[in-house]
């Protein structure tokens, strides 16, 4: 079989994201939700699904009484720390490594089956490894936030440097630029937008496997609390949680989307 | 001409040397490193065994549990129960999954009612949902069933959302005039779609995959990531390595199945 590099699929921004519903279509939308989680905790009971008033409640009053060591925008704190030390390490290995990928013909076919192998190997199966390794807590799950960011910004990476247009770095050359400048002037410019495609789904990759690390073998963090939830049995513990999991998500998604429009201000991203 | 350029300058990457000297430089560096993590491991002795056991003793512990149950079953017995389970819950998702994407594409009002919902429930990660489904249906296979079908049907609810939207209006309205009638949608807005949905589905078994491992290093009775649990909390880092090799190998596996399915069933998509 070839093995051949592929585009993080996640990655491949779709024709039709036109998909936009009018504000009040989600309020309506949104309300059913909750109308539906109510009768649904009515008839499974609370101990299986508490209501969205309790679990408000539980929400609110974790975000100021410790539980399990922690508040719950510390845990949140806490998880984010893990999270960004893997994602950096991984940006400052991923785009190197995705630029040699990119440029030099040998390293990739050199590299590509190794690395499209390990690629498939989910972030999670590293996390008893690193476990054995490190121990449970802060460097382990910042390895394996890094394990789980570091595939898709080495492949947009050198997607995006195998795509520049071969004219420009000759041109540059031509013109009297150096091999440096050229890999910083033209290569990585014209990279960008493609370089920005892999550090999203690495952001998110990345706090996906953050919070599966530190329920695995964590001490704190908000995968933690979930846990911690589970084994109490008590579920609107779990589900402000996941609430707190969600949110951060997508606030972090969204800060990197401006980021990258600050970043290219030439290309308006979508 | 200048939107050519990149393409043209691709192809070139990859077809400037004969595909079987590219696979000898592949699996010639594949070969290096294992020889390095041998010597690293057996003739250096850099690391104790514990921390990273030698390429060979992986290979002879995956050898030896195919005949030697481990934690109740053979190492082949475990992965079919992890395949069972990523199966299942793939093709629930994949029902489930298509039907939604299909409606909301269809009809405005399902759109307007389930899109908001679908798009906030998506934000938390599958793997966040692993202790609400500990506590809904306990450690059964239903559990893990739960959270493959939780991972995967994202990407088969937006892929057939795409499929149905990214066929062109016109072409609809073209076979329509041409007297097509229902035909339309078997021989028009199917195979346009197609690649797409299929395209969803590939995306959809990885995510399972990656979902399931996680699942099953939290709660699970059987199953690769069962044992990779187990046997690093006994510090027997062969099993746990031979674990973790066949389950790369069988994310290798899913995604060469889906590729070949794909091209049977749309040999049209456009790769």
């Amino acid at each position: 079989m070839t093995m051949s590099i592929t585009v993080p699929t996640s990655a491949r921004p779709s024709r039709t994201t036109k998909t936009t519903v009018s504000p009040p279509w989600v309020v309506t939308s949104l309300a059913l939700f909750v109308v539906i989680w109510f009768v649904a905790s009515l008839i499974v009971g609370p101990a299986l699904l508490p209501t969205p008033l309790t679990v408000a409640q539980t929400f609110i009053s974790l975000c100021v009484e410790p539980l399990a060591g922690l508040t719950l925008p510390g845990h949140v704190a806490s998880s984010l720390t893990r999270w960004g030390t893997g994602f950096l390490i991984a940006v400052l290995v991923g785009v190197p490594v995705g630029i040699a990928f990119g440029a030099f013909t040998y390293v990739r076919e050199a590299f590509t089956p190794v690395f499209e192998f390990l690629r498939y190997i989910p972030p999670f199966a590293w996390i008893p490894l690193a476990i054995l390794w490190m121990g449970a807590g802060q460097t382990s799950a910042s390895f394996i936030v890094f394990i789980a960011a570091v595939p898709p910004i080495i492949i947009s990476t050198q997607v995006g440097i195998v795509n520049v247009d071969h004219r420009l770095p000759r041109a540059a050359t031509n013109l009297g630029s150096g091999r440096a400048r050229t890999v910083t002037e033209i290569l990585v410019p014209v990279a960008m937008p493609s370089i920005f495609t892999g550090i999203r789904v690495a952001v998110s990759n990345g706090w996906m496997a953050v919070v599966a690390a530190e329920m695995i073998g964590g001490t704190q963090g908000v995968g933690f609390l979930i846990i911690q939830g589970q084994e109490s049995g008590d579920v609107s513990v779990v589900i402000s949680g996941m609430i707190a999991i969600g949110a951060t998500g997508a606030v972090i998604d969204w800060i990197v989307n401006i980021l990258s429009r600050q970043v290219m201000p030439w290309r308006r991203s979508k | 001409m200048s939107k050519d350029a990149p393409a043209r300058r691709t192809a070139r990457a990859s077809t400037n040397r004969v595909p079987i000297q590219r696979i000898a430089i592949g699996a010639g560096t594949a070969v290096v490193l294992i020889v390095i993590w041998h010597l690293a491991t057996t003739q250096l002795r850099l690391l104790s065994p514990t921390a990273l056991p030698s390429p060979e003793s992986v290979v002879a512990r995956i050898v030896s549990l195919s005949y030697t149950p481990y934690l109740g079953e053979t190492i082949w017995g475990h992965a079919w129960a992890s395949v069972q389970i990523v199966v299942g819950g793939w093709l629930l998702a994949g029902v489930v999954g298509t039907a939604l994407g299909v409606g909301m594409s269809w009809s405005p009002l399902v759109r307007n009612l389930t899109f908001p919902i679908f798009q906030m429930l998506r934000s938390v990660s599958p793997i966040a949902w692993i202790p609400i489904a500990l506590v809904w249906l306990g450690i059964d296979n239903s559990a893990r069933i739960f959270i493959v079908f939780i991972a995967a049907v994202v990407p088969w609810t937006v892929n057939s959302m795409d499929a149905v939207r990214s066929v062109d209006p016109l072409l609809i309205r073209a076979a329509k005039t041409l007297g097509a009638g229902r035909r339309t949608l078997t021989e028009v807005v199917l195979p346009a779609g197609l690649p797409t949905l299929l395209a969803g589905a590939r995306i959809a078994l990885g995510n399972a995959w990656t979902a399931l491992i996680a699942a099953e290093l939290l709660a699970a009775v059987a199953g690769l990531g069962f044992v990779a649990l187990n046997s690093s909390r006994v510090l027997d880092t062969p099993t746990m390595l031979a674990a973790m090799v066949i389950i790369g190998a069988l994310g290798v596996l899913f995604s060469f199945v889906m590729l070949r399915i794909s091209k049977v069933l749309a040999p049209w998509a456009k790769n």
